[in-house]
């Protein structure tokens, strides 16, 4: 039977991608508070761009990784100038339509480019793996692990340490008095945007070599990625990280424990978005976010 | 003097209703003006329009030979114009030392923002001795002294306080009015909105008396300690416009 250091390892592999999935959708949603619904498809396009780089010139994802999130990057700023900017001032749900809607436009485009079938990039050391002890860790997900803690480390150092950083956090706190400092909020909020969208096709090259990928993988990673964010309280960056630990905890504890326990384990968001739903609308760290 | 601000005929509200119904009001370069008022008069709301928190339905505002109104508010930072909000608005999270680089965001005060930094600390030591702790953390008084300090370091030349002494206890207000009294010293213009009459008067030369949106007194500082229209408005609880009222009946 499995044992808990091997649970320990799995869980906190998972948990970085998780921090990395999910981090994106938190600091759009921290900065411009417009929750959007086509994170999961970021995810997807960034994982088949790496899957098509791969494909036609042989380049390995993680070479491929720095261009495709300026792409990325670029593609959400302009997508927020075009689609999301002129509905800052709506109704949530006419945003949530919004964001929805450019999602299935996304996934529905992936369907007729790539076709629906799963598929997934080879590289040497996706299917390799390492002995520690008793404990076996796939060299795959340790690679994947070690982008997303950059990614995310680089990211809380922008945010400490930089001008536009401090601007995120400033907005994300106090909008007027952001406004009154001089920050250019639509710049601010179209950058933020970008850089979620940016850390969203980071996850998604991720994704692409250590597991299958397809164009309706969106959906399971935006629940996912609600799981997370409810757990941490909404509106909170540390809180996301905090979450995507817990679920990845919860997923793999399930997958060990519980017979046929892996089919069970994509269940526990689900689970998880209800139970804190119904006991502890707040998160676990629960902070109140006004509007 | 040259005129530093004009505003004519200015017209604003909140969705269905409307506050500011026709200000017009001058000041100079270099001068501190008060504004005065009772509770719900349109003395924030001015504030909110001259930093573009709210936008004017009509009217126009004239800053330094500029059309005030047809620019984005980050634009009118850049241009010297800098408001320390009602309330404090302090960035809570945030380190005090945070709060004030991030008042030197625009890219006309970046360059000089050391040296700002230390002239804030001088004026205010105690923000010194707190720097690494986060600004929610504080005392009101604390946040008062940051909110101010955070509006200098954007490099003003009008700086427009609303209400710093607004719930601070009477030791801490005469601190804050003697900083207000040392940044008035530099070449920096001041329009100070306050309920607290007496201190204001205390620094500003002149000062204009608002009521449902409107101006409805002017006068200079010793006029308006001796007013009636002032001294009842506030004392009594009545607005400027009900004893105008009277006086005329």
């Amino acid at each position: 039977m499995h044992y808990i250091p091997q649970l320990i390892v799995d869980a906190l592999l998972l948990g970085g991608i998780y921090t990395l999935m999910v981090i994106g959708l938190a600091l759009s949603f921290g900065v411009t508070r417009v929750i959007n619904f086509a994170h999961g498809e970021a995810v997807m396009i960034g994982a088949y761009g790496a899957y098509t780089i791969a494909l036609v010139s042989g380049i390995d994802p993680l070479l491929a990784l720095p261009l495709l999130m300026v792409i990325g990057c670029l593609f959400g700023m302009a997508l927020f100038k075009v689609s999301i900017e002129p509905v800052l001032k709506a109704p949530h749900v006419n945003q949530i339509l919004l964001t929805f809607g450019i999602g299935l436009v996304l996934q529905n485009a992936a369907v007729m480019i790539w076709k629906a079938d799963e598929r997934s990039v080879v590289t040497p050391y996706a299917y390799s793996s390492f002995q520690f002890g008793e404990v076996f860790v796939a060299g795959g997900r340790l690679i994947g692990f070690g982008v997303a803690l950059v990614l995310v480390a680089a990211l809380f150092f922008w945010l400490r340490r930089t001008e536009f950083g401090r601007a995120t956090r400033a907005l994300d706190e106090q909008r007027d008095a952001a406004v009154l400092v001089g920050i250019n909020v639509k710049r601010m909020y179209a950058l933020a945007f970008g850089l979620s969208v940016a850390l969203g096709v980071a996850t998604g090259v991720i994704l692409s070599f250590i597991g299958a990928i397809s164009p309706f993988m969106g959906f399971h990673i935006l629940v996912k990625g609600f799981a997370i964010i409810v757990l941490g309280g909404l509106g909170s960056i540390v809180g996301a990280v905090l979450g995507a630990f817990l679920l990845a905890f919860a997923e793999t504890a399930v997958s060990y424990y519980v017979p046929n326990g892996t089919g069970w384990a994509e269940a526990v968001a689900f689970a998880v978005l209800f139970l804190v739903l119904v006991l502890r609308p707040r998160g676990i760290i629960g902070q109140a976010v006004a509007d | 003097m040259t005129t530093m601000l004009a505003v004519r005929d200015l017209h604003a509200g909140y969705d269905e209703s409307s506050v500011l119904q026709g200000l017009n009001f001058e000041l100079k370069k270099g001068e501190v003006v008060c504004l005065l008022g009772a509770n719900g008069a349109g003395k924030t709301t001015t504030m909110a329009v001259l930093s573009g928190l709210v936008d004017a339905s009509s009217g126009s505002v004239t800053y330094d030979g500029q059309d005030l109104l047809a620019m984005p508010s980050h634009r009118r930072v850049e241009a010297g114009l800098s408001l320390s909000p009602e309330g404090r608005k302090v960035f809570p999270n945030l380190t005090v030392e945070e709060n004030l680089v991030l008042g030197s965001f625009n890219s006309k005060a970046r360059a000089g923002r050391a040296a700002r930094l230390e002239e804030v600390y001088t004026l205010f030591p105690r923000l010194a001795e707190r720097r690494v702790q986060s600004a929610g953390l504080m005392s009101g008084g604390e946040q008062q002294m940051l909110a101010l300090g955070r509006a200098i370091m954007a490099k003003p030349r009008l700086l427009l306080l609303d209400e710093p002494s607004l719930g601070l206890a009477p030791m801490i207000v005469q601190a804050v009015f003697e900083a207000i009294r040392k940044i008035a010293a530099t070449d920096i213009t001041i329009f100070l909105v306050e309920q607290n009459t007496h201190a204001a008067l205390s620094i500003a030369s002149r000062g204009y008396v608002m009521s449902a949106g409107r101006i409805v007194h002017a006068g200079s500082a010793a006029e308006l300690r001796q007013s009636p229209e002032v001294r009842d408005a506030f004392i009594g609880g009545k607005s400027a416009r009900t004893i105008r009222e009277a006086r005329h009946a």
